[in-house]
């Protein structure tokens, strides 16, 4: 195996430059461009359809290419079929071999490989106890339960200390439950082989709980690319912003731009002074939108008089107790109504806000920086 | 297994409890099954052992107790078990082994492109012209060789009109003749249950096979062939039953020539007049047929045939 650091040494393992792959006139992946590092743990994210299964099949070499090139520590994959790459796939529905046993279908790449029986044995048995199957070498697989399997399509391609792992929403047959402590265990188990993982999902939470980056991808085309925070809190399109979570996107107008801080008029709203992402270019008197996430919003009885606030006078329309957080929905900020939610305390009467209800006037509360600047004409 | 007990998962979706009909629900099968199959073999079997009659048909047998102490009743079996008819079993078996071989050769390529690389919506153009020649009559189809293959037929002028031979090949009557013409009628019945079984595979277990590195005929060998048994050994047995017992084919392709079982027993019923000895005949291949399937699907369910391949 490669000798590699934990958590992304920032060299390049997996270059992907100007990939398109086009079935009839849809085109799945538009001139895509990624870097992934040595180690890391990258996610590619976005809706069905988005392309993310495709750009991994194209990497694993289930697909050829239309443009572009795909390059592993510099040597180019194209030429390779998907049996030379030494990369392996977690499938999405595990795509076990019903007719071999547990052990077989781990042993099934390294018997390709003429490894000698002995070292079969061990590496088969190493790599079971690490997915924590020890003891299951003779079942079927179609005596495993979901999990199990899940664990044995890990191992079977584990096995082969491929250079990247490659993982088809391999947590989306998983019931909730079991899905939330396999994230945990498919974290831990990348940081204790230190092997580069290239996981999809359609799932927002598991990419953030997960990935040390991740390429949001819409229609095609990358979108985004950071670390879950940079994507969660500063999305560069409102497209990022609505899919990574719940957003009020608010219209505004840009008045002055100073040092990298616009101050900008929400319209129906106060005037603030949020940061310009380096992205995006903006002009005096542009239309933009702020996004604010509901839990950068809090809801007051009284005006703020410290410094370093932003509010603004509003109407509570409903209120949810959700258990962690209770959700309002308020309106008088901007056109549309406003979402927030504010961490449950308790409720042991003496929040004023304990008693607030639909109907009644209340401030609209965030730090004034907050904020994330977006071009309005954004689809 | 050794070690702990396996830790329990709860599995999307458990299983399902299985269900428990009413055996009378097969009783319309069972039913048929019966008149279809047990009462006339039983009949075939109790007729076996009678004498036959001058111009066809029995004679009645004058004592029962004397024609069984004496040991008279088994003499139709005495008799088919002797070399000459040992002879005729053995070439039927044979040629039948030998057409179920190259029905399988010749249809596994054919079903894997119809299943696996002809594109989803023209399959049913592919099935239905490997289904198209059953609108025919057998019968026609069959002749139809006849007049490709005798010397003045089809290839033959061809042959000679080209010059690739000046003269006519002796193509028709002889065992070729009936093993192609048996090859020829029983594909459709190879292909068929093949195809079913590639249709059913998983596509993604090829995938993963070759990104396990398995190279394309690593995969088709440990993949694809030991998924498709089922499929192969349907197609097994559909060809080598009728193929062991057919007479049509080595009547018409054959000529008087090669006598295989089915010819013998129709003999018997048409110009030996020996009615007896016709059902001794069938009462023996038959069971002779069924001990070979037992064989085979004990060998097919214990994956002993995976392990063969």
């Amino acid at each position: 195996m490669d000798h590699v650091a934990p958590q992304g040494t920032g060299a390049a393992i997996l270059r992907v430059e100007s990939t398109t792959r086009r079935f009839g006139r849809i085109v799945a992946v538009d001139h895509v461009d990624l870097e992934i590092h040595r180690g890391e743990f990258f996610s590619l994210l976005g809706p069905s359809g988005c392309g993310k299964t495709t750009l991994l099949r194209l990497i694993a070499g289930f697909e050829p290419l239309d443009t572009g090139r795909i390059l592993l520590d510099g040597v180019d994959l194209g030429p390779l079929p998907p049996h030379r790459r030494p990369v392996n796939t977690v499938f999405q529905h595990y795509a076990l071999f019903p007719h071999l046993s547990v052990f077989e279908n781990v042993a099934f790449g390294l018997r390709r490989r003429k490894t000698p029986d002995p070292e079969v044995r061990t590496r088969v048995a190493e790599v079971l106890a690490l997915v924590r199957l020890h003891g299951f070498e003779g079942r079927m697989p179609a005596q495993l339960s979901g999990g199990q399997r899940q664990r044995v399509a890990l191992a079977r391609a584990l096995v082969l200390k491929p250079r990247i792992l490659l993982l088809d929403e391999p947590l989306g047959a998983l019931d909730h439950q079991l899905r939330v402590r396999m994230q945990v265990e498919l974290k831990a188990l990348q940081r204790v082989c230190g092997i580069t993982f290239l996981f999809v999902t359609h799932d927002q939470n598991e990419a953030l709980a997960m990935s040390d980056r991740i390429a949001v991808l819409s229609e095609g085309r990358v979108v985004q690319v950071g670390t879950g925070e940079d994507i969660y809190e500063r999305p560069r399109t409102e497209f990022v912003a609505r899919f990574m979570g719940a957003s009020n996107l608010l219209a505004a107008r840009v008045h002055d731009i100073v040092d990298g801080r616009a101050r900008v008029a929400i319209r129906q709203g106060p005037e603030c002074e949020i940061p310009v992402p380096e992205a995006i270019r903006v002009d005096l008197d542009q239309d933009v939108r702020v996004m604010l996430r509901p839990e950068w919003l809090a809801l007051s009885l009284e005006a703020p008089r410290e410094p370093g606030w932003a509010s603004w006078p509003v109407r509570v329309e409903e209120r949810h107790f959700l258990g962690a957080f209770t959700s309002f929905s308020v309106s008088g900020l901007g056109e549309d109504v406003v979402e927030l939610n504010m961490n449950s305390n308790g409720h042991d009467g003496h929040d004023p806000l304990d008693t607030v209800r639909p109907g009644d006037p209340a401030f609209l509360v965030w730090r004034s920086g907050l904020g994330v600047l977006l071009a309005a004409d954004d689809g | 297994m050794g070690g702990a007990p396996a830790p329990r998962e709860p599995g999307p979706g458990g299983r399902v409890p299985p269900l428990h009909p009413s055996p009378w629900l097969s009783s319309p099968t069972l039913l048929l099954l019966a008149a279809g199959l047990v009462v006339p073999l039983a009949l075939i079997f109790l007729d076996s052992f009678r004498l036959r009659g001058v111009y066809g048909g029995f004679t009645p047998i004058p004592d029962l107790w004397e024609h069984l102490a004496s040991g008279a009743f088994l003499g139709n079996y005495r008799r088919a078990t002797q070399g000459i008819y040992l002879l005729i079993f053995w070439r039927s078996l044979w040629i039948a082994a030998l057409t179920t071989a190259l029905c399988l050769l010749a249809a596994y390529p054919v079903a894997y492109w119809l299943a696996v690389m002809v594109r989803p919506s023209r399959r049913p153009l592919g099935l239905l012209l490997v289904v198209v020649p059953f609108w025919t009559s057998f019968v026609v189809r069959t002749f139809a060789w006849v007049w490709i293959l005798r010397t003045e037929g089809l290839v033959n002028n061809v042959l000679l009109a080209t010059g690739l031979a000046d003269q006519p090949l002796h193509l028709l009557y002889n065992p070729f003749s009936v093993l192609l013409g048996l090859v020829y009628g029983e594909l459709p019945f190879m292909i068929l249950p093949i195809y079913a079984a590639l249709e059913r595979l998983d596509r993604s277990l090829l995938e993963a096979s070759a990104d396990l590195g398995a190279g394309p005929l690593t995969t088709f060998w440990r993949v694809t062939l030991p998924l498709t048994v089922p499929g192969v050994a349907a197609g097994v047995i559909l060809v080598f039953v009728p193929s062991v017992g057919q007479f049509l084919i080595s009547d018409m392709l054959g000529g008087a020539r090669t006598m295989l079982a089915g010819n013998l027993i129709q003999n018997q019923f048409f110009g030996g007049r020996n009615q007896p000895f016709g059902f001794a005949v069938s009462f023996l291949l038959t069971a002779l047929v069924l001990l070979i399937l037992w064989a085979y699907t004990r060998l097919v369910k214990r994956g002993r045939l995976e392990d063969l391949l």
